[in-house]
């Protein structure tokens, strides 16, 4: 590049808005020169071209930074670039004072000088070059960069003769100005004058101070071993910036100007912040010594109190507040205790120490303040103020607890009964949460804590009457939040802005603290001032009777604790908690305004955004409610009558509904039948004698096509009416058969229909046709029992059960089996995986059953068998093949004794081998299933793979093949092959004799095979091959050693590692261990790292 | 339990209370005797918004070593989860939650639920952990999905 003219173009051109040419290639040009011996030089141009523009100075100020990272070697250069720095930082504070509000751009430049300086100030008194250097001009240390900025600015602006040559810094006078100023002392007088000068070099002084500080705290918190620089800090610049600070916040210079009007420069809280942000990281540093803030704590709280809606709109009180707020939630100890305690008298006119001495005028203050900020709707404002003092009154919840709840402190009860009191007004704050006001929702975090502290406190400690003082405090807090968490508040929040998402969301996330707070309160309240209290709120009236007028808030009040008292008694076994059915049952009204509340959420016509999120949230609580008092209900006939009525007609008007508000209307059906699920599985007892024609004649209608239910609703359905036949047992298996064959009918009616039906329709109905297989299957899940189920009249007829399914005198199985032979044999459906996968379903839901427990679906191994050997060849074998494998093994587990050698060797070649050159052996999926099956097959039966012809005509031969294979799940699966067969339990002593002769032969090819394997492999995948190798030295000790001496020569030539190898793995116990040997083996034959 | 692990939990809960994303919920579980059990905690990942996964809320169960946070905990999803990259047994399998991957002890439970509720619309192709979703994922992208969609329901809000 020929000039500096062309470099100024370039600059110009990278900081246009639409630069012509290339962003990248500029950037880099310019690099190059920032970079290079010439960088020094080009800076001191660019800074000092008078008719150059503020972004050109700022990219002088940024060349010099680079210069800094890169030309430190020499004291020379270094020195070069420090006065450059400081001369150009005062001249151009210089000019930027001379007129701030055209000059305002020119700031981007000074930061950047300012912050040169910073890393100057750490690299002077930090780096050891510098301070081991013998030459006796060296600066070894910068003791106050304010000191020298204050002094060379005073010069600057007072001496003419230095100002028109000032950036000559060969200059023998600038020079020696420079060296002078480095170390120089300011008094507090002349700091005090300078600043009082004007706001501009008041302003430029605090700026300095800032970025120094918080650049400091950004090289610290890159982990720089920093410490010197600390103890210079607190020495020197931590005196002059507190200094400076205190002048601004007690506004001394606002008198010296005859200011009455009250107001700071932002400049002061930015730089206080970050000086409370440094000094809090330094302060946990054993090697500083502590830097106290507490006179400027005192005075910004002091300031505070002079703001005030006529002085500034508490503009000042806004942003010590912030301050405040920051420490708080931070590193609160860093304010001293006293402190803190008049911090307690302002925020809540109460101190928890004492009551007398208290200056109440100060809560005044905070009074008129929060009054200011209520009455203007200054919600951002509140939200903070809430956050500070929440994260204030946190500090001191341990305190707090203490001296409530234990006797540990002698305190006065009163004082602390006091405090509360106002806690619980602070929490009480009478405006809508979220939107108008944040304290109700920043206190649940403290009184979750006090809760948890209070029932962490030791017995022995507590008052004889905690309890009491416990009850009473916590039943309030719970009285305050269930008006706070009512669904008329977000329906406030959604009016005011259905668009603001976030403030919807704070309000739900509000009421899940809720829930938790109140969870954790149970554990002190109990039923008996918990849960019984919420139990009658909801039903000790009845809620239908009510005046239209306000009707709506109170179904608000019943929801809300609805959703409260869901959440404690949902943890409980209702039917097993004779305290809640007592209860339940004193309260009348409970479950019929449960069911109220249900009905009128459902009949909600969804006109706008907010009431369909109302809608959810009301069918939400109140569904739940009705599915967790399913317990209940198994008790009280008439209610469980009720709730299914209700229940079925919610869905009903689900149904009815069309597409408009298809989304509201989804959710609500999913939870409707979810409730109705719960309840037929838990009440399935009741709901067999009386209901079961009801729930078939409700299934019967939403199974047709017409119904608009989903898929998901109709399977649930399914099951649940599975639940209720499962349980109609006690008539004898004829009617329970009846039962199920009519519901097999309906499903197989609708199936047929749609089969009988053209092409194009069937296609149409493909999903439909997969729901109803699907809710054959869930039908059937249904009606096998859980594992601890027990049945008297079961048990009794369980013989006549188990005859009866034997003889299917309703031909329920081959009724079904047609129909699965039907879809199976159907190109437009067995080409799909999803129908292959329902109906091995099918098939196989008895598979895993006792034998002695009867079940509809029990088919036998050769209806299975035919199934799987008739449709293999139709059906898409890379995405279906899986489901016939899991049936498969189902079928060997369920059949072990009845299958015979030939069975199975017939079936695995139909199944796999017929298909393996084709299709699995290239499939690592298929592959891994294929070998896991036989792995199975090895663990539940044995004999029939080591008698199998396949195995050493199949088998064998490709799982040696495999276990040098590139794929992880084939490595997998091929050397656990190999260790379950050399390593099985199950083996009778035909079966061992029988592997030891196989292995016998094949020992050495198996031997090099994994070897070869484990050579080639890669290093995640050697701990693969660790099991089948100790397996082989385990069971074949020596003809092992035999094999490995003759395999490993022909594997790699390094006798002398094989050697140590295989003497270590002979006398190697434990898998870790022989792990490391394998790994060192393999790091060592391939010459790669250990690491 | 150590006086870090300790102090760490409860710097954990303390921050989760304070901040945590929407749709979201994780606390410790309760000991029988009602106290709080801060190894252990259960939590809800809501599916993202505009995916498959919207539907539901997933539930978490997530165990904290006594060696936490050198540690990372072991996060659970309920046993037989349908999702690529979860064990049979609901077992996540996440490189941010494996002590020999990428856990650092500055991981917080937030960043750990981010990520969970990442990998379900995300499924990292290069850690298979149970075969049927993995399989569909790889080979049947419309069976997949409609498993997935039918499960969220199951784990509805």
């Amino acid at each position: 590049m020929s000039s500096i003219e062309e470099v100024v173009n370039l600059i110009e051109t990278l900081y246009s808005a639409n630069p012509a040419i290339d962003v990248n290639q500029i950037q880099q040009n310019l690099q190059a020169i920032q970079k290079s011996n010439d960088g020094i030089h080009l800076a001191n141009q660019l800074l000092t071209g008078a008719s150059y523009s503020n972004n050109v100075k700022y990219f002088g100020a940024l060349t010099l930074t680079v210069q800094l990272n890169l030309n430190v070697e020499s004291f020379e250069t270094f020195w070069r670039l420090f006065s450059s720095n400081l001369v150009h930082l005062i001249r151009l504070c210089g000019i930027y004072a001379s007129d701030t509000r055209s000059n305002a751009s020119l700031m981007i430049a000074i930061k950047k000088l300012m912050s040169n300086l910073s890393l100057i100030f750490i690299t002077i008194n930090e780096t050891e070059h510098v301070t081991e250097d013998n030459n006796t001009q060296v600066i070894k240390q910068w003791n106050n960069p304010i000191n020298t900025f204050i002094h060379l600015f005073s010069e600057y602006g007072s001496k003419q003769v230095l100002a028109n040559n000032w950036t000559n810094v060969d200059d023998p006078m600038m020079a020696q100005l420079l060296q002078q100023s480095i170390n120089c002392d300011v008094s507090y007088d002349n700091l005090l004058k300078f600043v009082a000068t004007s706001q501009t070099f008041n302003e430029l002084t605090l700026t300095f101070t800032e970025i120094i500080i918080e650049d400091l705290t950004k090289y610290q918190s890159k982990k720089h071993n920093v410490t010197r620089v600390h103890e210079m800090v607190h020495e020197r610049l931590y005196i002059s910036t507190m200094a400076l600070l205190n002048i601004n916040i007690t506004l001394e210079l606002n008198h010296i100007h005859n200011i009455t009007k009250l107001q700071l420069s932002d400049s002061v809280f930015k730089c206080t912040y970050a000086w409370i942000n440094y000094i809090s990281m330094t302060r946990h540093m054993s090697s500083v010594t502590s830097m106290s803030l507490s006179e400027i704590f005192q005075n910004l709280m002091n300031l505070m109190c002079q703001s005030s809606d006529q002085t500034d709109n508490f503009y000042i009180a806004e942003k010590v507040l912030s301050i405040f707020g920051n420490v708080f939630a931070n590193d609160p100890t860093m304010m001293s205790f006293d402190l803190r305690q008049q911090i307690e008298v302002i925020f809540l006119g109460i101190s928890r120490t004492s009551n007398t001495n208290v200056d109440t005028s100060k809560n005044a203050w905070m009074l008129q303040y929060m009054n200011y900020l209520v009455t203007n709707e200054m919600t951002e404002e509140l939200k903070e103020l809430a956050i500070c003092i929440v994260d204030y009154l946190q500090i001191s919840n341990l305190d707090v607890c203490n001296k409530l709840f234990s006797s540990v402190h002698s305190n006065d009860y009163n004082i602390s009964q006091e405090y509360i009191k106002v806690l619980l007004q602070m929490t009480n704050f009478p405006l809508t949460p979220v939107l108008q006001e944040f304290f109700s929702v920043r206190m649940v975090d403290f009184w979750a804590d006090l809760a948890d502290s209070y029932v962490n406190l030791p017995n022995e400690a507590l008052l004889p009457n905690s309890t009491q003082i416990g009850i009473d405090i916590f039943q309030q807090v719970i009285n305050i939040y269930l008006p706070k968490i009512s669904l008329q508040n977000k329906q406030k929040i959604i009016e005011e802005d259905a668009q603001d998402e976030s403030a919807i969301h704070e309000f739900d996330d509000f009421r899940s603290a809720v829930i938790e707070l109140s969870q954790n309160l149970w554990s002190i309240l109990g039923n008996e001032h918990l849960t019984n209290m919420l139990v009658g709120g909801i039903g000790s009236s009845d809620a239908s009777t009510l005046p239209e007028d306000g009707k709506m808030s109170v179904y608000y009040q019943i929801e809300a604790m609805s959703f409260i008292a869901d959440a404690l008694m949902s943890d409980m076994n209702l039917s097993e908690s004779p305290w809640i059915l007592n209860i339940l049952r004193k309260n009348p009204y409970f479950v019929r305004n449960i069911l109220l509340l249900f009905q009128i959420s459902i009949q909600m016509a969804v006109t706008s955004k907010a009431v369909s999120i109302l809608k959810i949230n009301m069918v939400r609580s109140s569904s739940k409610m009705i599915g967790t008092l399913a317990g209940y209900l198994t008790s009280n006939e008439a209610d469980l009558s009720q709730c299914i009525q209700t229940l079925f007609q919610g869905l009903e008007s689900c149904s009815a509904e069309l597409s408009a508000n298809k989304d509201v209307y989804d959710k609500v059906e999913i939870m409707i039948i979810k409730t109705i699920s719960i309840i037929c599985d838990t009440c399935r007892q009741q709901l067999s004698v009386q209901y079961l024609d009801h729930f078939i004649g409700v299934f019967s209608s939403l199974l047709q096509p017409t119904a608009t239910v989903s898929g998901f609703t109709r399977s649930t359905l399914a099951k649940s009416v599975g639940y209720i036949i499962e349980c109609r047992v006690q008539n004898g298996p004829e009617e329970q058969g009846k039962y199920i064959v009519q519901i097999l009918d309906m499903i197989e009616d609708l199936i047929d229909q749609c089969l009988d039906s053209p092409v194009n329709i069937q296609h149409e109905r493909k999903d439909y046709i997969l729901n109803l297989l699907n809710c054959i299957s869930e039908f059937g899940s249904a009606m096998i029992h859980d594992e601890d189920y027990e049945s008297t009249a079961l048990i009794q007829m369980l013989q006549q059960y188990h005859e009866f399914w034997q003889n299917d005198p309703f031909q329920c199985r081959v009724k079904l089996l047609n129909l699965i032979e039907r879809i199976l044999g159907s190109p437009v459906f067995n080409k799909d995986s999803s129908f292959v996968e329902v109906c091995c379903l099918i098939l196989g839901k008895a598979l895993t059953l006792p034998d002695d427990d009867p079940h509809f679906l029990r088919y036998s191994m050769s209806d299975i068998i035919n199934v799987m050997l008739k449709y293999v060849q139709v059906i898409e074998l890379s995405t279906s093949l899986p489901y016939f494998i899991y049936l498969l093994e189902r079928l060997v587990i369920q059949f072990k004794t009845q299958f015979s050698v030939e069975e199975f060797d017939y079936l695995f070649n139909e199944l796999f081998i017929k298909y393996y050159n084709a299709l699995i052996g290239r499939d690592p999926d298929l592959l891994q299933m294929m070998i896991n099956f036989v792995i199975t097959v090895l663990d539940k039966a044995p004999h029939l793979v080591l008698n199998s012809k396949c195995l050493p005509g199949f088998i064998i031969p490709q799982c040696l093949k495999l276990l040098p294979s590139n794929e992880k799940f084939t490595i997998v699966a091929v050397t656990k092959f190999w260790t379950k067969l050399i390593n099985n339990r199950k083996y009778s002593q035909a079966d061992l004799a029988n592997m030891q002769s196989l292995i016998m032969v094949q020992g050495q090819e198996l031997v090099y095979q994994t070897m070869y394997g484990l050579y080639h492999t890669q290093r995640s995948d050697l701990n693969s091959y660790t099991d089948l190798i100790r397996g082989l030295v385990a069971k074949f000790p020596m003809e092992t050693k035999e094999w490995l001496i003759s395999a490993l020569p022909q594997i790699c030539d390094k006798p002398t590692i094989h050697e140590k190898f295989v003497n270590r793995l002979f006398v190697t116990r434990g898998s870790r261990a022989a792990g490391n040997v394998i790994l060192t083996w393999w790091l060592e034959c391939t010459a790669l790292p250990s690491y | 339990m150590s006086s870090l692990c300790l102090q760490r939990l409860q710097e954990e809960r303390k921050k989760w209370r304070k901040d945590h994303p929407f749709g979201f919920f994780a606390k410790p579980t309760k000991k029988a005797d009602g106290t709080m059990n801060l190894q252990k905690w259960e939590a809800g990942i809501p599916g993202k918004e505009g995916t498959i996964w919207h539907e539901g809320v997933y539930p978490l169960t997530i165990e904290y070593p006594d060696e936490y946070p050198s540690k990372p905990p072991k996060v659970k999803l309920p046993s037989g989860f349908y999702h690529p990259n979860v064990y049979p047994s609901g077992t996540i399998c996440l490189s941010i939650l494996n002590e020999e991957q990428d856990w650092r002890p500055a991981i917080t439970l937030k960043q750990i639920c981010l990520g969970i509720q990442d990998l379900l619309d995300t499924p990292n192709p290069n850690s298979p952990a149970q075969e049927p979703a993995w399989r569909a994922f790889q080979k049947n992208k419309a069976d997949y999905e409609r498993k997935v969609v039918l499960q969220a329901k199951q784990y509805a809000k």
